[in-house]
């Protein structure tokens, strides 16, 4: 499908709503706490068929424990749920799917190593275990051909790319024969292509009766593509309208609330330098192997220079993990040169790197930004803690008077600075991550999706650090699968394509169009 | 020593005669394995097997069904590690260690009694009883394949049997996401705590079936510690086969030929007779030291979640 057809597609199937009298689903007072928190706090929301219908909020505003609701993974304390009018009780989230309610991870639960058809066979009931998986394949590729989505059942999961292994999510819950379809934040990792395709294909599911709920943080999205929005704060609906009644700026009210001012954007100036400044980070001809020992970053060679933001963007999975790694010191190099502010640095330990001024914001950040069971406290200072060390010892009171200092600074949401790590949010770790790395004496920045999965104004704290510490003239090296965010921060942006940069733009030049396009592999270079 | 037409066909029908518990054993724990579950209690599991089958037999007067309760103990036994590491979540290495002591323990206690009880008459019978044909020389070698039993036969056949299941069955594919991810293997409808049960007392029952070959079709009686390793060397051969069942056809084969030339050798070279028996052991640890290395891990297609226990997390609230 190009895209003309899927713009067409989707101006085409822009509802007029007429409101049938029974919802599919409707949702009525649903209350929970965790705890000491309240996450949700009498919800009540209709959901109809041949709508999607979306959930907009914040992170922690309870979308994800709605969703988890609904798929009967948690129950709630209080409330219920009907559907078609009558009362159902969702003890697991077999219950869920024999109700024909699916819930589409954010992230793609399935086993890499299988193939399509081996993923989707386990969840086939009536599929005897002794049976071949071969006698799905005719299933699988009747629905894919419907769908337009291009998927082989004996395709190997781990040579998919993100939306493929999103399309074996949505393939499975057709197979259960879902008639309502919760997707949680699909769009994360998706380029604009693959954002409005998965939204022709949404439109198609419900055209045939079924009902989508899309969970989303993005405005524009819901805006989009939906043609219902619920927008939940802090765990209670403060507004659920069809599409048409609203608009961008009185959703972002609705979902900030009182938080309002935060949103105000970043100002991403771009500065004129008149003296060209120095590398401070030089990579030559480098090439690095995945797990598995074959090449994935194939002959890369990059500069950054002090005070610029360089942007790599590309599609999960076309090496950027392995040249991240590769820069910090994680991954062995096959061949090629890493210099940090002058200082070769290639297969040397990551504290040579540290030394030389190198901060890491990693993409997995519970793995390589924190240590989980490790307080908050401690974790801020894991890369200098020599500074607050006499002899053998650590003055505790120093660093928690650190701790707290940057607590308050950051706004970072936390009962105490002894608090695990661990049970921080998401946008709480970040926070924590950015203010520990920035905070030294940086040269150089590496951040690998610093913002995924963040709400508005995390990301926005996220990008304002970037661009502080841009300006106190450390070079910065951002890889992001957002290619939003790889155009605002970025003075210069590089496009990764199968390991190699295939695109380099300087950002008076760039096209988007031309940039995606060499995301996907279909720029004639 | 000289090499003729008679040594030759000695090595041969040693070597297919000692594959058989090494392909049974180590098949099974290939599937154990792709389960995500390692169990070092295969040389216990053989134990009791071989124990249970010589027992059976002589009170039945049946080898089959020596063989049948031989593959049964050996799964009990397995059972026993299931127990342990995946219902109750404990450390694999620490409880297979633990089958495999009490396996040669049991057996060492119980098995006094039929020390060297011969089972004349009771052997399982070649599948060519009649006179071998063919010219005088090539008679030893023929005759090392034709007076072989049935089970050397259906050995082969077990493993091909169990590749097929692991890779084109929806039981294989759950078996396999077991040891890939439990996680996900759950949330996408797999029973991750019944399957890593069979895969583990499929395992069981095939160490056991190993086990009782070895007293039954190999030795002919029983002795203290009959196994001697056998069960150690199963598992080293694992991930040399790449947890590929019907690839434990080629190492059993391998190990058994080293096995046959060492005892063959036993006082016709100037080496000293314990030594040639170390070399199968010495092998096995020379080539699982190069495989686990982590980069050959991973290309060998280990399991991802092999030796890691999986404990259904009560949620939140």
């Amino acid at each position: 499908m190009n895209d003309v057809e899927v713009n067409k597609s989707l101006f085409l199937n822009a509802h007029n709503l007429s409101r049938p009298t029974i919802p599919l689903l409707r949702v009525k007072g649903i209350s929970k706490r965790f705890g000491n928190v309240i996450a949700l706090d009498d919800v009540s929301l209709d959901i109809y068929d041949g709508e999607i219908h979306a959930l907009l909020g914040e992170n922690g505003a309870g979308k994800t424990t709605l969703a988890n609701i609904l798929y009967g993974i948690y129950q709630p304390d209080s409330g219920y749920i009907e559907l078609s009018g009558r009362k159902i009780k969702l003890g697991t989230p077999q219950d869920a799917i024999s109700y024909g309610i699916v819930l589409v991870q954010q992230y793609p639960m399935l086993i890499d190593k299988m193939t399509v058809a081996e993923n989707l066979a386990l969840s086939i009931k009536d599929l005897g275990y002794l049976s071949s998986v071969r006698k799905i394949y005719g299933l699988i590729r009747e629905i894919s051909i419907k769908y337009d989505i291009s998927l082989e059942p004996e395709m190997i999961v781990s040579n998919l790319s993100f939306s493929e292994k999103q399309y074996v999510e949505l393939l499975r819950a057709l197979i259960l024969n879902a008639k309502i379809l919760i997707l949680d934040e699909p769009t994360t990792m998706l380029t604009t292509y693959e954002r409005r395709k998965l939204f022709v294909i949404l439109r198609k599911l419900i055209d045939e009766g079924r009902a989508v709920v899309l969970i989303t943080h993005k405005v524009s999205e819901a805006l989009e593509v939906s043609d219902r929005i619920t927008v939940l704060r802090r765990g209670a609906v403060v507004s659920s309208r069809p599409k048409s009644e609203y608009d961008y700026n009185e959703l972002v009210k609705l979902i900030m609330g009182s938080n309002v001012n935060d949103v105000t954007p970043v100002k991403y100036i771009h500065r004129q330098r008149s003296a060209p400044p120095e590398d401070v980070l030089v990579i030559k001809e480098l090439n690095v192997a995945n797990d598995i020992g074959l090449i994935a970053v194939r002959n890369v060679s990059l500069s950054v220079k002090a005070g610029e933001i360089v942007g790599i963007a590309g599609v999960s999975g076309n090496g950027q993990k392995e040249l991240a790694e590769a820069i910090v010191g994680l991954r062995r190099v096959r061949s090629g040169r890493i210099v940090l502010s002058g200082v070769d640095v290639t297969n040397k330990e990551p504290y040579e790197r540290i030394k030389n001024g190198l901060a890491y914001i990693p993409e997995d950040r519970l793995k390589y930004g924190i240590v989980g069971e490790m307080s908050v406290a401690e974790n801020f200072i894991l890369k200098n803690y020599k500074a607050f060390s006499k002899l053998l010892f650590i003055n505790m009171r120093k660093v928690m008077d650190f701790a707290s200092k940057n607590i308050d600074l950051y706004h970072i949401v936390t009962r105490s600075p002894l608090e695990r790590a661990k049970v921080l949010s998401g946008g709480n770790i970040q926070k924590l991550i950015v203010s520990r790395e920035l905070g030294l004496n940086t040269k150089v920045v590496l951040a690998h999706n610093p913002t995924l999965g963040l709400d508005i104004a995390s990301a926005k704290l996220v990008h304002n650090e970037l661009l502080n510490v841009r300006d106190r003239g450390a070079g910065i090296l951002l890889i992001s699968e957002d290619l939003d965010e790889v155009i605002k921060l970025s003075d210069r942006i590089l496009v990764m394509y199968r390991g190699s940069i295939v695109y380099d733009v300087s950002r008076d030049k760039l096209s988007i169009g031309d940039i995606e396009k060499a995301m996907l592999g279909l720029l004639n270079a | 020593m000289d090499v003729d037409s008679f040594v030759i066909g000695n090595f041969i029908y040693l070597t297919l005669k000692n594959a058989v518990p090494l392909i049974l054993a180590s098949s099974g724990e290939a599937v154990s394995e792709r389960a995500g579950v390692i169990n070092l209690g295969v040389e216990g599991s053989m134990l009791v097997g071989a124990l249970t089958g010589v027992i059976t037999t002589l009170i039945t007067g049946n080898v089959w069904l020596g063989f049948l309760a031989g593959g049964l103990a050996g799964l009990a036994l397995a059972l026993l590690h299931g127990l342990i590491s995946v219902l109750f979540g404990g450390n694999q290495i620490v409880s297979g260690l633990a089958i495999a002591m009490i396996g040669g323990g049991i057996t060492a206690l119980v098995g006094r009694a039929y020390v060297g009880r011969s089972l004349f008459g009771l052997r399982p019978p070649p599948i060519y009883p009649y006179e071998v044909p063919g010219p005088d020389h090539l008679k030893p070698i023929l005759s090392s394949v034709l007076k072989q039993d049935i089970m050397v036969f259906i050995s082969i056949v077990i493993p091909l049997l169990i590749t097929y299941m692991l890779f084109r069955t929806k039981l294989g594919s759950a078996i396999r996401a077991c040891g890939e991810n439990p996680v996900i293997a759950e949330s996408l409808g797999v029973n991750v705590i019944t399957t890593r049960l069979v895969a583990v007392g499929l395992g069981g029952f095939l160490s056991g079936l190993g086990g009782a070959y070895l007293s039954l079709g190999v030795v002919g009686s029983w002795v203290e510690n009959l196994t001697a390793g056998m069960g150690w060397i199963a598992v080293g051969l694992v991930p040399l086969a790449m947890w590929i069942p019907s690839r434990t056809l080629l190492t059993s084969y391998l190990m058994a030929a080293l096995i046959s030339t060492s005892y063959m050798l036993q006082g016709r070279i100037g080496v000293s007779s314990y030594f040639l028996v170390m070399i199968p052991y010495i092998t096995t640890v020379v080539m699982l030291s190069i495989v686990s290395i982590e980069r050959f891990k991973v290309r060998l297609g280990a399991p991802s979640a092999l030796g890691k226990p999986y404990i259904r997390e009560e949620r939140l609230g």
